[in-house]
């Protein structure tokens, strides 16, 4: 099939897919460790109280699949992004900036979990929400574009968040085989 | 002439053979049974509803005065005791007719042991009834999930919800247990990073644009869900519902759970604005090492707004009962009005998620509005939450598995046993098939209360407390080492520690 000059210029508002892969695994890499963590507690705090490792198991299958809809939720976001704005400002450095986004927005979030409590959703307190959203907006806004300066202004800060992106694709082959395990899983579960 | 159905021939087996002993017991009940009709069951349990904080039991605020013009023809137990002091352990006995140390549920969000999740109301009854069960409470739908398979109708956690979420939860049914371990964890626990910002954002947002002016407090909601009500909605659900079941499913048996008066307390202003600033002073009580560390004044502001929600939620029954009553529904129906737990204000502890076991996170009411009663009748006899079941099996004409650790309650076929040992427990922290080396356990016989602290390390890691609860209700001055009790304590300590022996044997 040959491919027609408008799609070309279509898929050429988009990253190539080398450029993707490493971003997509430093989402991955964050979402799925921050799942572990947090259901690692639980595990000892609760789950091993009364369950058995098949529904433990079960439990980590449904969560790995959850972190996967959220790892491609994650990189739609960024690639529609990339689509939209100017191929200078993203798409021709994904790499880079599109890791440093990922990072930062991840990692605000993780910030914001660990300075409050558990709960979610009392501490989100319908009085504060737009408090609330205007300073995660506000820090997230601040270390992105911080860090995306650096990334710029400092060749080495740049090529170390390459590098840091490239090393996250061990874990895709990790985590993805485990998803897929998972999915499998889920399906037995329900079956019935 | 039609065939007779197995339900048939059942009503008619009832109708002959509990007539005799139900007619003398309450005279109204022959219209009931010229029909040969089994009766209808509602229960109606309002989470977290301490029996010390209500006026119908002495409470000097005026918090039930609904229940206390129902309570003129109802059976109201004075001395009823949930069998553990939060939702797993108190909704499971109630629903197992089993100690927490037997069926297992013992653990926050634990379920049933396996073996023994047929063992509960809904399978006893069997098919002759229609079996509705509901919740809001989402430890207590872990439960009902377990026994799904027991239950006609189980109906979604947001049904009466002005928001809520419900999809996720029903979209796993056959393996929902876990499923919704999980997705509470991903979404409410922020176990995920994206999905519970996502979620969080969207519910908050919702919640924004309900008007909830005559609440000062917000919407009544869950503690952690994203769910809001309102308890006129609620009541309205439940009211429906029963008249639906009346009409198109009777004989039912419905079990309603509901969350209020549960933290978060929202009262409408109006029942707020009732003891906001009436000068009621609480009695003071020094603060306990296993306590939350509240301030007084915090415990003082939170009995306040719980003190309200009553208010609110009475005049709610209120209105579900009057208009039971007017439809005739109560005519053939058991209307039982229980908790699963109670609630402290107390000790610098407050809410029930505790290791203690203070009167006031155990003691919780149990009103029954029985067909044809015109009177009220009060028993003092201790009762707790594990004699529902057989109670209820009894009325409804079925045999009472030896299994059974309750007894019938006293004016509903029981007698008043004043040698009566009652049994509650809390060992949230320690695994459900193990042992039990980290546990609280309180032993209630006649006036005495012997409470057993074990394994919390420190002084607590094997301690007792001794009350006499008619001399002594708040639970001030222990007497385990004054010397003209020492029988006493010496015999009740002994029932106590054989007892957890046995429980433990099975699983050392």
């Amino acid at each position: 099939m040959v491919i027609g000059k408008k799609e070309m210029s279509f898929l050429n508002r988009f990253p190539k897919i080398q450029q993707i892969i490493p971003v997509y695994a430093v989402g991955v890499t964050l979402l799925y460790s921050w799942t572990i963590f947090r259901a690692t507690k639980d595990f000892s705090a609760n789950w091993s109280l009364f369950l058995n490792v098949g529904d433990i198991l079960g439990l980590f299958s449904y969560m790995l699949v959850g972190d996967f809809l959220e790892s491609l939720l994650m990189i739609c976001s960024l690639l529609l992004l990339s689509f939209l704005l100017p191929r200078n400002l993203l798409t021709n450095k994904f790499n880079k900036r599109g890791s440093i986004l990922a990072i930062t927005f991840l990692c605000s979030i993780m910030v914001f979990y660990l300075r409050s409590s558990e709960y979610l959703f009392p501490n989100m307190g319908i009085e504060n929400i737009n408090w609330w959203i205007v300073t995660f907006v506000f820090i997230f806004t601040v270390s992105a574009l911080v860090l995306l300066a650096a990334g710029e202004s400092f060749q080495m800060f740049g090529k170390f968040v390459e590098s840091i992106a490239d090393r996250c694709i061990i874990f895709l082959y990790f985590y993805l085989p485990l998803t897929f395990l998972s999915i499998v899983a889920i399906i037995f579960r329900n079956i019935g | 002439m039609g065939k007779i159905t197995r339900r048939d021939f059942l009503r008619l087996v009832w109708g002959l053979s509990s007539t005799t002993i139900l007619a003398k017991i309450f005279p109204g009940t022959s219209k009931l049974k010229s029909e040969n009709q089994l009766p209808n069951f509602i229960i109606l349990v309002c989470d977290a509803m301490t029996a010390r904080n209500l006026s119908l039991y002495g409470y000097s605020r005026k918090t039930t005065p609904n229940l206390e013009r129902l309570a003129e023809r109802a059976l109201v137990y004075h001395r009823h005791y949930s069998n553990g002091n939060y939702t797993t352990p108190g909704t499971s006995s109630l629903l197992t007719g089993l100690r927490p140390w037997t069926h297992r549920a013992i653990n926050g969000s634990g379920i049933i042991k396996r073996q023994l999740s047929f063992h509960n109301i809904f399978h006893f009854l069997g098919k002759d009834y229609f079996r509705m069960a509901y919740t809001q409470n989402y430890w207590a739908d872990y439960l009902l999930d377990q026994l799904s398979s027991d239950i006609d109708s189980l109906l979604p956690l947001a049904s009466f919800d002005v928001i809520g979420q419900g999809a996720i939860d029903q979209a796993f049914r056959n393996d929902s247990v876990v499923a919704r371990h999980s997705i509470e964890r991903m979404i409410y626990f922020s176990n995920s990073l994206l999905l519970s910002f996502i979620t969080s954002l969207y519910y908050q947002n919702q919640v924004k644009r309900i008007p909830a002016n005559d609440h000062p407090f917000g919407l009544p909601s869950g503690n952690y869900f994203p769910h809001r009500y309102t308890l006129e909605g609620l009541f309205e659900g439940i009211t429906n519902k029963v008249l639906e079941m009346e009409t198109e499913a009777a004989p039912f048996f419905a079990y309603f759970h509901i969350f209020p008066p549960h933290w978060p307390y929202r009262p409408r202003q109006e029942f707020f604005d009732l003891f906001y600033q009436d000068g009621y002073r609480p009695v003071v009580k020094p603060e306990h090492r296993l306590s939350h560390d509240s301030s007084q004044a915090k415990l003082n502001a939170y009995r306040n707004q719980y003190d309200g929600y009553l208010a609110n939620i009475d005049a709610e029954i209120g209105k579900l009962i009057a208009t039971l009553e007017k439809q005739g529904v109560l005519d053939h129906t058991y209307f039982i009005i229980t908790s699963d737990h109670g609630e402290s204000f107390e000790r610098g502890m407050s809410g029930h998620f505790t290791p203690l076991l203070y009167e006031t996170l155990i003691r919780i009411p149990l009103i029954i509005i029985a067909p044809g009663n015109q009177s009220r009748k009060d028993c003092f006899t201790l009762t707790n939450s594990i004699d529902i079941l057989p109670t209820i099996l009894t009325i409804a004409g079925k045999e009472i598995p030896s299994s059974c650790e309750g007894s019938l309650l006293p004016r509903l076929g029981g007698s008043d046993d004043p040698k009566r040992s009652i049994i509650t427990m809390d060992a949230k922290e320690n695994p459900a098939f193990k042992p039990l080396k980290r546990a609280t356990f309180a032993l209630i016989r006649g006036n005495y209360k012997l409470i057993y602290y074990l394994g919390y390390g420190g002084m607590y890691q094997d301690y007792y407390e001794f009350y006499n609860l008619e001399e002594d209700p708040e639970e001030l001055q222990d007497l385990k080492s004054m010397t003209n009790y020492q029988t006493v304590f010496s015999e009740m300590k002994q029932e106590l520690l054989t007892a957890i022996e046995a429980a433990n044997q099975q699983y050392s």
